[in-house]
């Protein structure tokens, strides 16, 4: 119904029809344009304090005012988007996009919202036709890029960052999630170039600081790996990933009672931290606690059964306490949720 | 090096020397006493004699029984350990400081499987300064066995720069080889083999030595050797004073092996039986017995029983000598067995002989010195797939006693033979490998701590290499849910302008009649062609009121039923705001002669192509068109009357005719559509002034047909 209300105003009054039954004074250009701009203003200013409510009543107002007002539909959308409504943002975004196909910020806006929503495909469509609007549009490309890592188009997404960071030099976003893609790809010396760059351009980015330790993980550098993650945890005191990742890496140092203890922060703060209880689990089988080692990882598969590390790890304890088959079904599971190593168990 | 203060307790006057021997060094030696003497005064070796124990005769007489015949048994060894051990720690209850007696208790429990008692006791003699420098081989044995390797290694060093040189010629070797055990342990147990090695059980196992198993080709039925009695009156061998070997059996049922018996026939005798061996078809079990000197029989599965053994071929065996173990080559054409014949490496060797076309063995040759050593080697076995062979050795990187090995024939050579790995292999003895019939198992004996009693049999599940766990490592991988860029998403603010405004207003009669009309008014903006207005006019007094920004120039249409629509030019000039113009419209009928001007059709100056801004009026001309199909016109177009006569008609009906060809365009029929351009021939107001002018460039349509 306030999809079909909302396409009547815009048929029946979006192109400035204005209509009226009686012989009183019919206003073009009147002072109800100037209403409208200043409860345009006005609803961005609001905006601007955070003041969401207020600010989407004062675009509302401009609308009414002014059933034409391109602009005061768009910034509605983005209140709307702020305030999480996506279906609303994307109705004003549509109202704002047929007035002005190529306004592409209004592409780009509707984008976000589709990305949101988590509807990959028509996010990617809006982000090009931003593009083709606007070729200078740092990030579109740059949320165009994040979405093809989901779609696993790695070459695309690396072609896209590098579009936006060729734009805008300081992009540190860009070079961060460059840097994620290319360890993606195994690339692992590139990525961690970029993630330093990220890095030096915005020193706060804290979990550019934890995909470094991450990447030195993979290149089996633990106390290199620990000292990023400490840094991370530095810059964001209570950061879960980095805990639980300074915890892999003390396990790796044969650190074991303070791997318990990082892992522990992140468990009493989050007891239902399934990743947490997975990397638990870990240090319990690196301790030969294999059976509680399997408790965690059971805990873990309750709370995401969809959690394929955690399906391949209870496997391997299983293995140790002596429980073959259970051991194969849980890497069976494990190879059904796309973690392929766990065939070479089988 | 902590534990040397307290080991290297130095006080018995011979070992004092020998400490000066190892020092070199009188200064070292004194520092030494300053160090251990206030040690020394808690650490008294206490005789048993009167002096120590004035008071308790009778137990103290108990006591040095027990010593006595503790002495006894132990000196026997073999089976007699455990009682002799018995006795030691009944004397021991009575005095636990007399070194002497604590490095006996320590030496028995090296030779059980509880080695691990064995340190505490070496240490003690150690602490009350037992009167042999031997202690502290046997503590390193003890440190070894216990897998204190660096410990050990302190002591066997100590014990062998204590030697007088004499005594290193003689015991130089063996001492190395216990450093180096020691050394190759510490290797192999920094990458332990991914097993499980469990004991077969009671079912199998027994408190006596239970060791040698072989299998059948099935892998269902396991011969072994056990030194349990049998019979009414078992009788011991008074070598070892353990009861004589004999072969049992035991069955694996679903998950489980059977209670092992003896193995049915006339297997076992009074002397030694063991297994040896057996053919891969399984029909032929190799049975070591231990009469003259130790050779090899083998026994005949026929109607469901095995046969009384027989001896091996004559080529096979060699007067005097052991043979302990054998192998056969799937097609029978080759045999592999263990003998300390003359001609090898030293001890125990592995020997091979091939068997020609008549059925004839070869006279053995030895595997030579990359699998033999100046060790024993013992126990082999041989693969299914006839180049592997698994055997037993002191030699090589073993860390201690016999260790396992595996070494492959390749390209006519055999490899350099592998220790198995700990924990299969360990610094005790480690023998009798034979692989299972799953893949993934084996089977071995071993004296290992926890055993039912000596030496025990059992199973190695190979759990492969080490599968690597996956990671939970947790990251964010874009910054766009992290952190993401800082994008002004809102439309910048607009300028407020204030916009004059002029008031439009008239009343819309009928042209005939002059009665007010009910009419639709509409409002372009002639630059945009934007529709900006649509209202109607009073039904009952026919007014309109609008108010517009001035300086923009308008389209103004008024609809009403059954009368033409009525177009209206309006430019609004910047100086006519806040002012209000009257602009009264007049409507015609449709009727046939009925004419109207276009007032908003526009043409450059002298051209005849319609300007962008006329379309809103054609489109209203195109609709009246549509909503009367029966409806024929004329389009006509007239000039001013600047310019010659000829080219202003052509030019005016050039102009009609785009309207024409605009309507055409659009599908309104050829038939319906006429077109005549007037030149300046019929004007509507005069060509003097400016504002007449632009009056009598026109376009107009009349009515030709209803």
């Amino acid at each position: 119904m306030k999809t079909h209300f909302i396409l009547l105003l815009f048929v029946c009054l979006f192109a400035g029809i204005v209509k009226s039954q009686v012989a009183d004074t019919v206003r073009v250009g009147n002072r109800n344009m100037m209403l409208a701009e200043k409860a345009y203003n006005e609803g961005i200013s609001q905006y601007n304090e955070s003041k969401f409510t207020e600010s989407m009543q004062k675009f509302n107002e401009a609308i009414s005012l002014r059933p034409n007002f391109v602009k005061a539909y768009y910034n509605r959308g983005v209140v709307k988007a702020e305030m999480d409504d996506y279906e609303g943002a994307m109705e004003d975004y549509k109202i704002a996009l047929e007035a002005m196909p190529d306004f592409a910020m209004a592409h780009f806006a509707r984008g976000k919202a589709r990305m949101a929503q988590g509807d990959t495909q028509a996010a990617i469509k809006d982000f090009n036709g931003a593009i083709e609007s606007n070729d200078r549009l740092y990030f579109a490309y740059y949320y165009r890029g994040v979405l093809f890592i989901q779609e696993g188009k790695y070459d695309e997404a690396i072609d896209d960052f590098t579009t936006a960071i060729n734009i805008k030099a300081d992009f540190a976003q860009a070079y961060h999630d460059r840097g994620s893609v290319r360890k993606l790809k195994g690339d692992l010396q590139a990525a961690i170039a970029d993630y330093q760059q990220a890095v030096f351009l915005d020193p706060g980015m804290a979990h550019a600081y934890n995909n470094l330790g991450s990447v030195r993980l993979s290149m089996q550098q633990y106390s290199q790996a620990h000292e990023f993650f400490t840094t991370a945890i530095n810059i964001m005191p209570g950061y879960e990933k980095a805990l639980n990742n300074r915890a892999i890496a003390n396990m790796k140092l044969g650190w074991y009672d303070i791997a318990m203890e990082d892992v522990g922060k992140v468990l009493e703060k989050s007891p239902d931290n399934y990743i947490a209880l997975t990397t638990r689990g870990l240090i319990r089988y690196r301790t030969e606690d294999y059976q509680a080692a399997e408790d965690d990882f059971t805990l873990a598969i309750r709370l995401n059964p969809e959690y394929a590390p955690a399906w391949l790890n209870r496997g391997i304890a299983r293995e140790m306490l002596r429980d073959p088959k259970g051991a194969k079904l849980d890497w069976e599971k494990a190879v059904s949720l796309g973690l392929i190593e766990a065939e070479e168990y089988l | 090096m902590s534990g040397i203060k307290k080991i290297f307790h130095i006080n018995f006057p011979c070992v004092k020397e020998n400490l000066k021997r190892v020092t070199g060094s009188k200064m070292v030696f004194f520092f030494f006493l300053i160090i251990i003497l206030p040690l020394e005064s808690v650490s008294q070796n206490k005789e048993f004699n009167r002096t120590h124990f004035p008071d308790d005769r009778k137990a103290l007489r108990e006591a040095r029984r027990n010593v006595r015949d503790g002495d006894r048994l132990f000196e026997q060894g073999g089976g007699n350990i455990d009682q002799a051990l018995e006795l030691y720690l009944k004397a021991y209850d009575f005095n636990p400081d007399n070194a002497l007696l604590n490095m006996r208790i320590g030496e028995c429990y090296l030779k059980t499987t509880r080695k691990d008692q064995a340190i505490s006791y070496l240490e003690r003699a150690v602490e009350l300064n037992v009167a042999t420098l031997r202690i502290y081989y046997l503590l390193g044995m003890a440190y070894q066995q216990n897998y204190r390797f660096d410990e050990a290694i302190e002591q066997y060093t100590f014990y062998r720069q204590s030697l007088t040189p004499q005594e290193a010629i003689q015991q130089r070797a063996s001492i190395d080889r216990r450093i180096a055990e020691c050394n190759h342990a510490k290797q192999l147990i920094k990458e332990p083999l991914r097993v499980f090695i469990d004991n077969m059980g009671s079912t199998v196992n027994s408190e006596y030595d239970d060791y040698s198993p072989v299998l059948s080709p099935d892998g269902k039925t396991m011969y072994f050797t056990s030194r349990r009695p049998i019979g009414r009156r078992p009788r011991t061998d008074k070598n070892d004073h353990k009861y004589f070997e004999n072969i049992f059996i035991t069955r694996k049922v679903g998950d489980r092996w059977s209670t092992a018996e003896p193995i049915d026939g006339r297997i076992n005798t009074k002397t030694h039986e063991a297994t040896a061996g057996i053919k891969p078809d399984g029909n032929t079990l190799f049975i070591y017995r231990g009469d003259k000197g130790g050779d090899i029989y083998e026994s005949h599965f026929e109607k469901d029983r095995w046969k009384k053994p027989g001896k091996m071929a004559r080529s096979l065996r060699s007067r005097g000598t052991q043979e302990t173990s054998i192998a056969f080559t799937s097609d029978g054409t080759r045999v592999y067995f263990i003998s300390d014949r003359p001609g090898g490496f030293g001890g125990k060797d592995i020997w091979t002989s091939d068997r020609n076309e008549k059925g004839r063995w070869s006279e053995p040759v030895n595997l030579g010195s990359m699998v033999n050593t100046e060790y024993d080697e013992e126990s082999l076995y041989l693969a299914p797939d006839d180049i592997t062979l698994y055997f037993s050795s002191k030699g090589h990187n073993s860390m201690g006693g016999f260790d396992i090995f595996k070494t492959v024939f390749r390209n006519g050579r055999w490899t350099r033979p592998e220790n198995l790995g700990y924990p299969i292999n360990s610094p005790g003895d480690d023998l009798f490998f034979v692989l299972g019939k799953e893949e993934n198992t084996a089977f071995f004996s071993a004296k290992r701590q926890g055993n039912y009693g000596g030496s025990d049999v059992f199973m190695i599940t190979f759990l492969g290499p080490e599968k690597p766990v996956k990671l939970p490592v947790a990251e964010d991988l874009s910054a766009a849910s992290v952190r993401p860029p800082q994008i002004n998403m809102m439309e910048s603010e607009v300028e407020i302008v204030s916009v004059p405004m002029t008031i439009l207003r008239g009343k819309i009669v009928d042209d005939a009649t002059e009665e007010p009309l009910l009419a639709i008014i509409e409002l372009y903006d002639n630059e945009t062609e934007d529709l900006l207005a649509e209202f109607n006019s009073h039904p009952e007094t026919g007014e309109y009121l609008i108010s517009l920004p001035g300086g923009k120039n308008y389209a103004i249409s008024a609809k009403a039923e059954d009368y033409l629509f009525h177009s209206e030019n309006m430019n609004i000039s910047e100086s006519q705001v806040d002012r209000e113009i009257i602009n009264d419209i007049r409507m015609k009928k449709v009727e046939v002669g009925q004419s109207i001007v276009l007032r908003n059709i526009f043409f450059d100056t002298g051209a005849a192509e319609l300007r962008p801004e006329s379309y809103a009026e054609l489109g209203i001309l195109y609709k009246l068109m549509v909503d009367n199909p029966s409806l024929k016109i004329q389009i006509s177009g007239h000039t001013d009357n600047v310019g010659s006569a000829n080219l202003n008609q052509r030019l005016s009906e050039r102009r009609a005719r785009a309207v024409v060809d605009f309507l055409l365009e659009r599908g309104v029929g050829n038939e319906r559509l006429t077109y005549k351009g007037y030149g300046f021939d019929r004007p509507i107001a005069t060509n003097e002034t400016a504002e007449g002018r632009q009056m009598n460039r026109r376009t107009e349509f009349e009515i030709i047909e209803k």
